[in-house]
């Protein structure tokens, strides 16, 4: 029957005189390609020598087999056992090809057994009803659960990151489209004022200022955006009160006389916009007005200041 | 189905005087007590007479890594059929003990997983009384705790074993197949497993290695065996783990010893591959040498003109 034989020692050795006769050596076994997938390369060729020494009893394998198996009319049932057909050779170092292969067979697998599941009637599927041991526990569950949130939430800030990155650029490139624009207009205007003059020297002056067929682009209204910042809110350049008169001033006498070093007292004193110089000037109002002048005690005070 | 009806009939007719336990006690266990008692229980006759008793007794050699422990763990997690027993020391009588062991625990299969080294695994399968064994070198192992086999299925429901076509090639594989499905397939009325099939294991040769995958049957569906033809395409498979590689190394004629029937041709130890490459790294200095050797003896054997220009800058 099948000698035994030692088998490989000294790989780098390449046996010239290998007896063949004593295994029922498989012409299979010899041009199946190299199985060792453990990181060897250059060293293939030599394997594939002396292997040629393994023992392979195929009668005694069948026996056994034969020894082992069930009795043949044993219900399926029992078994629970099918073979799928593997359509194309898969290459072992591609991971995804062959787990992709894996996967169909277990789908293909699946779906006959379910047939003939059907066909006796059976109950095949767990119904979401039911609960048991499983095999994992819930704690785990929740831990894989946990990592899996994690990481659909990382992708989505990611890609949150990625786009606040890409409307920022956008945003600057917009702004900085937009201040050329208005410098841009600015030289405009200016050109055109310097056209009008111009103009107005070239035509001597003639034809008055009320021919506003000039087409002076400032002066539709728009103020820069420069003057409005400047300007405060509800006080007119030609007014003289300091911006502490408010259209209400009869209903909040007492607040504004006691606050008078408040913030809106010294806004309109030293802000922008506030009285200038006008203090000492008559207007229309303070023409006739001669409240400072009825007593006579002021006279004597200056007499004695002298 | 029509096996079991059939059987119940004609155990409650001679089983005239434990009336009381008749009626009380749940079909299976009746049955299964009714089994023990009577042996003219038939096992030749029909397909239904026959049951499955297999046992597997799992157990480990002393100086076990983690990973390896988890994954014995794992399998016994996932076979209800299987007895865990406690790491087994000796070296050199091993077979014998073993044997012993599987005798002592009434168990008809055996997996043992010895661990060398701290960095192999060899699983060692085979079916006790004389049956024959197979000795495997295990790789690629993830365990089911890993965070990425997400599915999940009842513990100890029977699994659905598919084959790929190409173990019916060769008589050795034949016999693979065959210890495999008596080993992992779950018994039909066994005590600790669970109705209904959610999980379906593949094992498939590729390289000449079975490659061993466990997935979850996730379908969604209404009632326990309706699904229209619909459900059956959306029907999807989530791993859930272990996963490892087999590389058959031999396949001996009796437990754990005997006769060798099959050798591995392409199979090298992993010792071997170490010292390999430890043999390959090692020649780098002599090749360093002989490369400086041979280059002097090249320059030596053919000299280089004189050159008319080195005088050039000479004072």
């Amino acid at each position: 029957m099948a000698i035994k034989k030692p088998t490989s020692k000294l790989l780098e050795t390449l046996p010239e005189d290998l007896d063949m006769d004593a295994s029922d050596s498989d012409p299979e076994t010899e041009s199946e390609p190299e199985s060792e997938s453990e990181g060897e390369g250059e060293e293939d060729v030599k394997l594939a020598e002396p292997s040629k020494t393994a023992i392979y009893n195929k009668e005694a394998i069948l026996d056994k087999l034969g020894d082992i198996s069930w009795p043949e009319d044993v219900d399926w049932m029992h078994k629970l056992s099918l073979d799928i057909d593997q359509e194309q050779v898969v290459d072992v170092n591609d991971d995804l090809a062959r787990e992709l292969a894996f996967y169909t067979q277990a789908l293909e697998g699946t779906r006959q057994a379910f047939v003939k599941f059907q066909s006796t009637g059976l109950p095949f599927l767990r119904p979401t009803d039911y609960y048991a041991e499983m095999v994992k526990t819930d704690t785990h569950m929740e831990k894989i659960k946990g990592r899996l949130l994690s990481e659909k939430r990382r992708i989505e800030e990611a890609e949150e990151r990625r786009k606040a990155r890409d409307n920022k650029k956008k945003a600057k490139e917009v702004q900085a489209q937009k201040q050329k624009e208005r410098t841009k207009q600015k030289k405009d205007e200016i050109e055109s004022v310097k056209k009008w003059r111009k103009q107005r020297q070239q035509s001597g002056f003639a034809g008055g200022d009320k021919d506003g067929d000039m087409g002076l682009s400032f002066e539709n209204g728009k103020e820069s955006d420069k003057s409005k910042k400047n300007k405060r809110a509800g006080v007119s350049p030609w007014d003289r009160s300091g911006g502490k008169a408010k259209p209400s001033a009869g209903k909040d006498r007492k607040g504004g006389a006691g606050k008078r070093k408040s913030r809106e007292f010294r806004d309109s004193k030293y802000g922008f916009g506030g009285k200038k110089g006008m203090k000492k000037q008559n207007t229309a109002e303070t023409t006739n007005d001669f409240k400072g002048f009825t007593k006579g005690d002021s006279f004597q005070n200056k007499k004695r200041k002298k | 189905m029509g096996g079991k009806k059939r059987k119940h009939v004609e155990v409650e007719v001679p089983a005239v005087k434990k009336d009381e336990a008749a009626p009380e006690r749940p079909k299976r266990t009746l049955l299964g007590w009714k089994e023990k008692q009577q042996l003219h229980e038939s096992t030749t006759t029909t397909g239904g007479g026959f049951r499955n008793r297999e046992k597997v007794l799992v157990t480990c050699s002393r100086r076990i890594n983690y990973r390896y422990r988890h994954l014995m763990l794992n399998l016994v997690s996932v076979l209800p059929h299987c007895k865990k027993d406690n790491k087994v020391e000796s070296k050199a009588t091993k077979g014998a003990t073993l044997n012993e062991l599987v005798e002592l625990k009434s168990c008809s299969s055996c997996l043992f997983f010895e661990c060398r080294k701290h960095k192999d695994l060899y699983l060692w399968m085979s079916k006790c009384p004389n049956g024959p064994s197979v000795k495997f070198l295990v790789n690629a192992v993830h365990t089911m705790e890993e965070l990425k086999l997400t599915g999940n299925h009842l513990k100890g429901s029977r699994p659905l074993l598919t084959f790929s076509s190409n173990f019916d090639k060769d008589p050795h594989w034949k016999l693979l197949k065959e210890m495999i499905t008596q080993i992992f397939g779950t018994p039909k009325e066994h005590r600790k497993s669970k109705p209904y099939h959610d999980h379906v294991f593949v094992f498939s040769i590729v390289d000449d290695h079975i490659w061993f995958r466990n997935y979850q049957i996730s379908c969604p569906h209404t009632g326990a065996d309706k699904i229209d033809r619909g459900g059956l395409e959306k029907m999807t498979l989530i791993e859930v783990g272990p996963r490892f590689c087999l590389n058959p190394i031999k396949i001996f004629g009796g437990s754990f010893g005997g006769p060798t029937l099959y050798e591995n041709p392409f199979y090298v130890s992993p010792n071997q591959i170490r010292s390999l490459e430890k043999r390959q790294k090692a020649g780098k200095y002599a090749k360093k040498v002989k490369a400086k050797t041979r280059r002097k003896m090249h320059e030596m054997t053919n000299p280089l003109e004189a050159d008319e220009f080195a005088d050039m800058w000479k004072e």
